[in-house]
């Protein structure tokens, strides 16, 4: 049965995002190469049975956005705080919100400046994207303090004195956020949260990795978007890892991964599995992240959006996701 | 090649790494160890493994309230907010769901007589209804002694419960909280604590935390309290009522398992000289 919170949460959803994508209608891993999937919305609340985290609270959402300089590619990764109630809440309000508010000042810019848009003005694109994402958790955690019995999450918190507890602090729909911004020329990305965020772009015949965020190796103080004004993240601190490369030749590839395993992978192999073309025998990621549990991940999980960008396939409005799940 | 280092960042020879049944590092002095991959780096390192409360192994909290008659009024209801959001703190930590808690509450009131609380008798802190807590404080003595005793009979329980459990040197070690403002009049409380405080988890003791409340003028034993407690500097002095309330929460749901940590926390956390 639904809580009270989560139709509230899928009303709202509805309301304003639901037009935007799909859901996948099945957990695993899964490999896309359809040029026609144009928007994409999945989430998962799946974490290693058995273990303490059951639930994973991770969202996931992509899709193109059709401008007059050509198709742009806008990604969005989201990860619910454990020690938060209704993370998985949280995530899907944050990628929905999040690409959402990036629609219209991304559509404007292209139009305005084509292909060659400034990175300053790709970095408001962003910025934009995190302040639509905030907004969204802000008025969802206003709604749960005005009513809070009417909302009261009971399989969140089962005591009424702790959901005021919690509503009143702030750690309700706390969430990671990665936003990223894909054209023909340039990409840009932006996190607030301890995602792994790496980039491999080609130029000269050389690659270079950069690895723009990492995860935290401790289990408190995850920065994260949440709704509270008053533990809101400053403006200028949104994007805590905000990078963009105008000068990728050819190819270029991003991985964006919630933190769990991630923590124990190392980013170069993660690109070198991406950039790896050969098909993958059924169940690889689920191997590849039982793998990592070898060196140290323990019974974790890990969220991961891989996108390999051919420049001219994306001029054609050709581009290659994978996500790998568990 | 896999190198090795301690929690201090000292390297460990591989040759003096040796491993457990479960083919995990341990270190030359027995400090286990473990493994990880640092993200961008290909090197892996290894660092003292500490001890965490998490769901599969929840820290139990001890707490031993004052219920004696001068603790009346304001003190024991400061007591009873500052216990119940220590409840509240513990409940918010850790993923959400039933079998979740980090940590087990067990609460034990005394005066001339020491008891647990019904529904507190080490139970998951997420099973517990913070607004369902009362304390009454009518009691016509002080006794540290039987509280004392009273927790150290229920911690060998749980203790020997736990002996052989394989992250026994993971688990986060127990801790006591005893408040009051008065004086110990009955028994030995000193051979008491001694007795409480030998008690080990794997290789580390029990900690045990004192803090004597001075707000308003009160007879209490701060110098037998300060003796009582596992270190003298894991004594707390309560000048006003809302320390006493900041000294449970952030002492019961820190998470932390050693003396020192919890001395330190003491420190850094309040501007009262100890």
């Amino acid at each position: 049965m639904t809580s009270p919170i989560g139709w509230l949460v899928k009303y709202l959803l509805h309301r304003h995002f639901a037009p935007f994508g799909q859901v996948p209608p099945r957990h695993g891993s899964t490999h896309l190469t359809d040029d026609r999937v144009l928007a994409v919305d999945w989430s998962t609340n799946r974490g290693a049975p058995g273990t303490e985290k059951t639930r994973n609270e991770d969202a996931a959402r992509w899709g193109f956005l059709a401008t007059k300089a050509g198709p742009v590619l806008l990604l969005a990764l989201a990860d619910g705080v454990t020690s938060s109630s209704c993370g998985f809440w949280a995530s899907r309000v944050a990628c929905a919100a999040g690409l959402r508010a990036m629609e219209e000042p991304a559509r404007r810019a292209y139009d305005e400046d084509g292909p060659g848009v400034s990175t300053h003005r790709l970095s408001t694109v962003i910025e934009a994207g995190f302040t639509g994402a905030d907004t969204a958790l802000a008025g969802i955690l206003n709604r749960l303090r005005s009513e809070p019995e009417r909302y009261w999450s009971r399989q969140e918190e089962p005591h009424l004195a702790t959901w005021r507890y919690v509503l009143a602090r702030g750690q309700v729909m706390e969430t990671t956020l990665c936003l990223a911004m894909i054209d023909p020329v340039g990409i840009i990305v932006g996190s607030v949260g301890d995602s792994l965020v790496a980039l491999r772009r080609c130029r000269s015949g050389e690659t270079c990795d950069v690895v723009i965020g990492a995860p935290d190796e401790g289990e408190h103080g995850t920065a994260a978007l949440r709704g509270d004004d008053t533990y809101r993240i400053p403006p200028e601190s949104f994007t805590r890892a905000l990078y963009a490369t105008q000068d990728y030749e050819g190819t270029a590839a991003l991985v964006l991964a919630t933190d769990g395993v991630a923590r124990h992978a190392d980013a170069s192999s993660l690109l070198d599995a991406l950039c790896d073309r050969r098909p993958r025998p059924d169940g690889w990621a689920r191997q590849s992240i039982h793998d990592l549990k070898g060196r140290g991940a323990g019974e974790d999980n890990m969220t991961m959006i891989g996108v390999t960008v051919r420049r001219a396939a994306l001029e054609e409005t050709g581009c290659e996701a994978q996500q790998a799940l568990r | 090649m896999e190198r090795y280092f301690t929690a201090d960042g000292i390297e460990v020879p591989a040759a003096d790494v040796r491993r457990d049944a479960q083919g995990r590092p341990f270190g030359p002095d027995q400090v286990p160890l473990t493994t990880w991959r640092a993200p961008g780096k290909r090197e892996r390192v290894a660092v003292k493994r500490e001890r965490v409360a998490r769901s599969g192994q929840p820290q139990l909290i001890v707490v031993l309230a004052d219920t004696s008659l001068s603790m009346a009024g304001p003190r024991i209801k400061a007591a009873v907010d500052g216990i119940r959001e220590m409840i509240l703190d513990c409940q918010t930590r850790g993923p959400r769901g039933p079998g979740k808690s980090y940590f087990k509450v067990l609460l034990i009131r005394f005066d001339e007589t020491a008891s647990v609380i019904p529904g507190y008798e080490m139970v998951p802190v997420r099973d517990i209804d913070p607004d369902a807590l009362q304390l009454e404080a009518k009691g016509r003595a002080t006794n540290f002694q039987a509280a004392l005793n009273l927790a150290e009979r229920h911690l060998r329980d749980y203790l020997a419960l736990l002996a052989d459990h394989p992250d026994i040197e993971t688990f986060p070690v127990p801790l006591v909280l005893l408040f009051s403002d008065g004086d110990s009049n009955r028994g030995d409380p000193l051979a008491a604590a001694g007795s409480l405080k030998k008690l080990r988890m794997g290789s580390d003791p029990v900690v045990l935390l004192c803090a004597g409340i001075t707000e308003g003028g009160s007879s209490v034993n701060e110098d037998l309290l300060r003796k009582t407690a596992s270190l003298p500097e894991c004594y707390q002095r309560i000048s006003d009522l809302e320390t006493l309330k900041e000294w449970l929460v952030k002492v019961g749901s820190s998470g932390k398992s050693s003396a020192a940590d919890l001395a330190a926390l003491i420190r850094g956390t309040t501007a009262v000289e100890i």
